[in-house]
């Protein structure tokens, strides 16, 4: 095959393929990829997708043939394809199911697909210890307590487990979604959540019940967690990110499915209670007094027969829950994320202890449906003083991005800001208390921030949901699983360092869809001639690369 | 050069007869029909002289056959008064007959007719100044070209079969290979200029050529490659194998142009860009190309017959023997002048007019004094070997290269099927032999005087880059070398067809005396579209940021014995103009500066004042 112009696939030797969005056949070969490559970057007019070992076998957990993965990117290539990059697809979407997990009785069996595989592993260090007794030639037992485990091994040794060897059965649960919330609103799960609650469930076949979904910030994972637990009809644990969060879950479960309040248990530094569905934190879970001691609350994951568990946020699911999760592989886990990429690289633990990618829709593609807001990212260059650039500039490199961040005529641009989003719902984040104080005098907002009680945040919340205030300032605690659904602006007055996934969760904050569909507004504000430009760079270039729409515009002295 | 006994010009007839023997005088009276023919010197010639004047002239002109007639009427119709041969031959492709004899000796003289016109192959004037009044002008030269060309070239091949003893005939298909070149030269001209730029282009400090590495370089960088890169067989359709090791034409020549238009200049053993050839990188090619083509026309950097490496002696004695070379190229660039536009043009025909034509020159005035390898000196069919290998090379090496001409082309072991017949140099004597075809790009009828504008063909619109939000470059079109060299020398490579805009790597480039600008307009014209927003702003910040700081230039740093003494300098009305303080602001407020810094161009004025003020500066310890 030649140079085919119209065709929008530039498959690059790395595995990286870049997808022109313009091209007439740009969606088709988007849905074709999709299965079996990850959308890292989706910047205006060009979206790349990285072809991994881990796509490869997420896809093939799916049920993609590796002729098919081929297939799709041969249809749509504009250049010829890499040959190299065919075999290493063969090769490693073949290895694929060469080792599968069942359950004979009471115990596990290992069955690999040939003897060299078998000897292979045999003769692995890191294998070897999880494998039992040999049973044939190709058959070994398995602990299982060493499922979790085994398959981690596995995947490392680049031999994926296909794991057959089923789920036990939780206590039930009557659980049924409304149709009308409590609140007296319809409801009805969209049609992606509804595909991607079936793509985790499977209808109970041992193929399903493990796995992640991943989707957009506001796309409703938790409306998926719901749906999977309406079909799963089992005691739940729900693992969160932060005590807010549960509280959302909390609200969420009560509003819109059949559940009586006491089914519902909040396991916190606050209430220790179990209940068919108990929320809980990470932070709790991985608490322990000191550095080698247990971890006192892991006897949650006995403290009831769950017949699931829901990992919220789950790129950001600490080492101590992976560990614990290696032993609860008897039970159904459902991963939910905006993200599979982990800032720590531990993409690998979460295939094998969680599960595959079941399901994922772009965000692009909810905007265009309107299931999320469109946003609209400004960043403003603000000069300083005279005199504090001078500050700035002799100051040690440690308290330079402080300085900036904290220039005051950022007061100012906040204030005109305010005035000119008038009428909207806006959030004010900012790294700095002090900062963030001397706004929230200037401008009246109230501040929430780690040391407001949680009583206190609640009501701040509830307040700016119910409209009796129109803005709010937020410290950190602002970055996750905070549920302002109206908030359309935020402005950001200071960051942490440019971390990718802060912005993340920062601008997830505004893109609640609105009710008359307009954009949300982003606004980041930088020091003029400062290492905050560096920063704000990063951040530029990663909502620049999710595809938001980024302007700077630079304020004169 | 005519022989002594064939005079640059004879006045009249008279004088002309009178040169003659009685017996010669006797033999021309013979050709007249009519009359008994005198025996004493003074009636012969008055004999042959009354024969050749009024009507009687026009009659025996009128008994000339075709061939006679063109011959007087090539003479009579030109400057000259004598008779060309290799000029007429190349023209009619023969001689009129001039000899009564098939096979005249050299001592004979029974000349035909025209032997009453010519005298020791001149036409005496008066004569000349009779025919012109009724001989017609003879036919005008022309030069064959060809509309299109043809896939292959056939030639008849004999060969000898020992075992029959039989010679025989075969008819071969030597395959033409083609390259339109003026819109490759367009874009080499900039990859090559960027390959100098990137710092990898090296010259012998003597001889200025381009090394063996350097012509690798290139030639991996030239958008069609060197004319026989693609050139895989290695036999011939006459069923010998290539022989001649062709070596390098097109990299070798971009050298040379760059050199002799002074766009690059040596550094070291490194060519490095000339600030005229900065700028060309950010013109249009066809003004560079055509800057090229004028300075090479006049260049004494390099005479093109030292690429003829056959020919042996050209450094030494016989170097004095050489002729101009600008004066060289001035008669084929004439000669090229009268080539149609937009056709084929054997190159042997070529050849064959400028004789006609009189386009001559000599590359030596004393060609036996060059020799040819495996032959010795140089005595037969030196414009064959001289002249006709010169223009070879400057056509195929230079005016090609350029983009004037497009080319056709053989292995030049098959060059004796395409060149004129030598049967003293049966040999591939040069790497351009195989020059069989060229035609005139509209860019060389514009660079000739040919057409008064030239109107490059439109770049296909297409868009090859996409400059993303993200600062990454994406190629999704096929890009050029030259595209790869200016990415790679701007932008940091991500993957095979992804770049981004980095920082570091572009303040390199910057330092390296690329600008932003430069950048910028490449990058809009290549992704034909406007670049968004954050890369402008991220080209702008990085355009403050080179232009922030200004190198001022050497200066000497100066500690005084205290603070007070430093201030004294710096204010004093003898010293100020020429010196600073130069501690920190705080230091200098708070009246504890020591410091002075003092220009390396204000030193010597800095000093005398400092001696005035009763100071001195001593030596660095």
């Amino acid at each position: 095959m030649s140079y085919v112009p119209e065709n929008p696939l530039i498959i690059q030797s790395d595995r990286s393929v870049l997808l022109e969005v313009h091209s007439p056949h740009a969606d088709a070969a988007r849905a074709a990829i999709a299965p079996f490559a990850e959308l890292i970057k989706s910047p205006e007019h060009i979206h790349t997708y990285q072809i991994s070992p881990l796509s490869i076998w997420n896809a093939r957990a799916a049920g993609m043939p590796v002729v098919e993965m081929i297939a799709a990117l041969r249809d749509y290539a504009k250049y010829p394809m890499p040959e190299a990059v065919v075999q290493e697809i063969t090769a490693l979407g073949s290895r694929y199911g060469l080792t599968v997990i069942e359950r004979d009785g009471d115990r596990l069996l290992l069955k690999t697909a040939d003897l060299p595989l078998a000897e292979l592993l045999s003769r692995s260090d890191e294998v070897a210890k999880y494998l039992g007794d040999r049973l044939s030639d190709c058959v070994f037992a398995v602990d299982a307590g060493d499922r979790g485990v085994l398959k981690q091994a596995l995947l490392v040794a680049g031999y994926p487990a296909e794991d057959l060897a089923g789920y036990v059965t939780g206590d039930a649960l009557n659980l049924e979604l409304r149709t009308i919330t409590a609140s007296g609103a319809p409801f009805g799960l969209r049609d992606y959540q509804k595909e991607a609650a079936e793509a985790f469930y499977q209808s109970g076949r041992v193929q399903g019940g493990s796995g992640v979904i991943v989707l957009p910030c506001g796309a409703g994972k938790t409306m998926v967690g719901m749906a999977a637990i309406a079909q799963v009809q089992e005691n739940t644990l729900v693992l969160t990110s932060s005590l807010t969060s549960v509280r959302q879950w909390q609200r969420e479960l009560l509003d819109k499915t059949t559940l009586p309040p006491d089914a519902i248990a909040e396991y916190s530094g606050e209430s220790k209670q179990t209940a068919p569905i108990t929320l809980a934190t990470y932070q709790i879970l991985s608490y322990r007094s000191s550095k080698d001691g247990e971890f006192p609350h892991f006897q949650l994951f006995n403290a009831r027969s769950w017949g699931l568990i829901i990992y919220d946020e789950v790129h950001l699911l600490p080492a101590p829950i992976f560990r614990i999760t290696a032993e609860l592989q008897a039970r159904r886990r459902l991963g939910l994320t905006a993200t599979l990429i982990r800032e720590d690289g531990k993409e690998g633990d979460v295939f094998a202890l969680i599960g595959p990618k079941r399901y994922d829709v772009p965000w692009r593609e909810l905007e265009g449906q309107g299931f999320i807001a469109a946003a609209e990212c400004t960043e403003i260059r603000i000069p300083q003083t005279t005199a504090r650039q001078m500050e700035y500039a002799v100051a040690e490199k440690r308290h330079q991005f402080r300085i900036a961040a904290e220039n005051p005529r950022k007061a100012d641009v906040v204030r005109s800001l305010l005035e000119k989003e008038s009428g909207h719902r806006i959030l004010i984040i900012g790294e700095y208390l002090d900062q963030l104080k001397q706004l929230a005098a200037q401008t009246g907002l109230p501040l929430v921030t780690g040391k407001t009680s949680q009583a206190e945040r609640d009501r701040r919340y509830e307040q700016f949901r119910s409209g009796e205030i129109s803005g709010l300032i937020l410290s950190r605690v602002g970055n996750f699983a905070l549920d302002l659904p109206d908030a359309d602006v935020l402005i950001q007055v200071s960051g942490k360092y440019g971390s990718r996934q802060e912005e993340a969760q920062r601008l997830g904050r505004v893109l609640r869809p609105k009710a008359d569909g307009h954009s949300a507004q982003f606004y980041t504000l930088v020091s003029l001639r400062t290492c905050e430009e560096e920063f704000a760079r990063h951040r530029q270039l990663f909502l620049a690369e999710q595809g938001y729409s980024y302007q700077i515009e630079i304020l004169l002295e | 050069m005519p022989y002594y006994s064939q005079p640059e010009r004879i006045p009249t007839l008279l004088e002309a007869l009178n040169s003659h023997t009685v017996d010669q005088l006797k033999i021309l009276a013979q050709l007249f029909s009519d009359g008994a023919i005198p025996t004493r010197k003074a009636e012969l010639v008055n004999y042959v002289l009354q024969r050749l004047q009024g009507k009687a002239l026009k009659t025996l002109w009128q008994q000339c056959d075709r061939l006679q007639q063109a011959t007087i009427s090539e003479v009579v119709h030109s400057p000259d008064d004598r008779y060309q041969k290799q000029r007429f031959v190349s023209k009619y492709g023969a001689e009129a007959k001039w000899n009564q004899d098939n096979r005249p000796s050299y001592y004979s003289f029974r000349p035909t007719i025209l032997g009453l016109f010519f005298y020791g192959s001149t036409m005496p004037q008066d004569l000349k100044a009779q025919l012109k009044a009724f001989v017609p002008p003879p036919e005008p030269t022309r030069i064959e070209s060809l509309e299109s060309l043809p896939s292959s070239l056939p030639r008849n091949l004999t060969t000898y079969d020992y075992k029959t003893h039989k010679q025989r005939t075969i008819t071969i298909e030597l395959q033409l290979m083609v390259q339109e070149t003026e819109a490759i030269a367009r874009r080499d001209l900039q990859t090559v200029l960027r390959l100098v730029d990137l710092g990898k282009v090296a010259v012998s400090d003597k001889t200025l050529f381009p090394t063996g590495a350097t012509l690798n370089a290139i030639v991996e960088v030239l958008e069609e490659g060197d004319y026989y890169s693609d050139w895989v067989v290695d036999q011939s359709p006459t069923g010998w194998d290539y022989e001649y090791d062709i070596g390098s034409i097109k990299p070798f020549a971009w050298t040379m142009l760059l050199q002799a238009g002074k766009l690059v200049e040596l550094n070291g053993k490194r060519l490095v860009l000339t600030k005229t050839g900065q700028k060309a990188l950010n013109e249009p090619s066809e003004k560079t190309l055509q800057t090229l083509w004028k300075q090479w026309l006049k260049t004494t950097f390099l005479d093109e017959l030292r690429r003829i490496d056959s020919i042996k002696g050209q450094t030494g004695k016989a170097k004095r023997s050489l002729t101009a070379v600008a004066g060289r190229r001035s008669v084929i660039v004439n000669a090229l002048k009268d080539c149609p536009s937009d056709r084929w043009v054997e190159f042997s025909a070529f050849l064959r007019y400028m004789l006609a034509a009189g386009y001559e020159f000599d590359v030596s005035r004393n060609p036996e004094s060059l020799s040819l390898e495996g032959f010795g000196s140089i005595y037969y069919n030196t414009w064959l070997v001289l002249e006709a290998r010169y223009i070879l090379c400057f056509l195929f090496e230079y005016v090609a290269t350029l983009g004037l001409i497009d080319v056709a082309y053989l292995h030049p072991d098959e060059g004796i099927f395409i060149l004129p017949a030598d049967d003293y140099h049966e040999s591939t004597l040069s790497r351009y032999d195989g020059l069989a075809y060229f035609r005139l790009t509209p860019l060389g009828a514009y660079f000739l005087g040919l057409s008064d504008r030239y109107q490059p063909a439109a770049p296909t619109s297409k868009q090859i880059l996409r400059v993303l939000p993200n600062l990454e470059i994406v190629a999704v079109g096929e890009l050029s070398r030259a595209d790869r060299l200016l990415l790679n020398s701007f932008l940091e490579s991500v993957s095979d067809v992804v770049w981004k805009l980095d920082q570091a790597k572009l303040l390199d480039a910057i330092a390296q005396g690329r600008t932003v600008k430069e950048l910028q307009e490449w990058l809009t014209a290549s992704s034909g579209e406007s670049l968004p927003q954050p890369v402008t702003q991220f080209l702008a910040d990085l355009q403050m940021r080179t232009t922030s700081l200004q190198d001022l230039g050497a200066a000497r740093l100066i500690r005084c014995a205290d603070a007070a003494l430093a201030a004294q300098i710096a204010s004093d009305s003898r010293t100020k103009a020429y010196c600073f303080l130069a501690d920190q602001p705080k230091a200098i407020c708070a009246g504890e500066a020591c410091y002075l810094v003092v220009p390396a161009g204000t030193e010597t004025k800095f000093r005398n004042g400092l001696k005035k003020m009763g100071y001195s500066l001593p030596g660095l310890s």
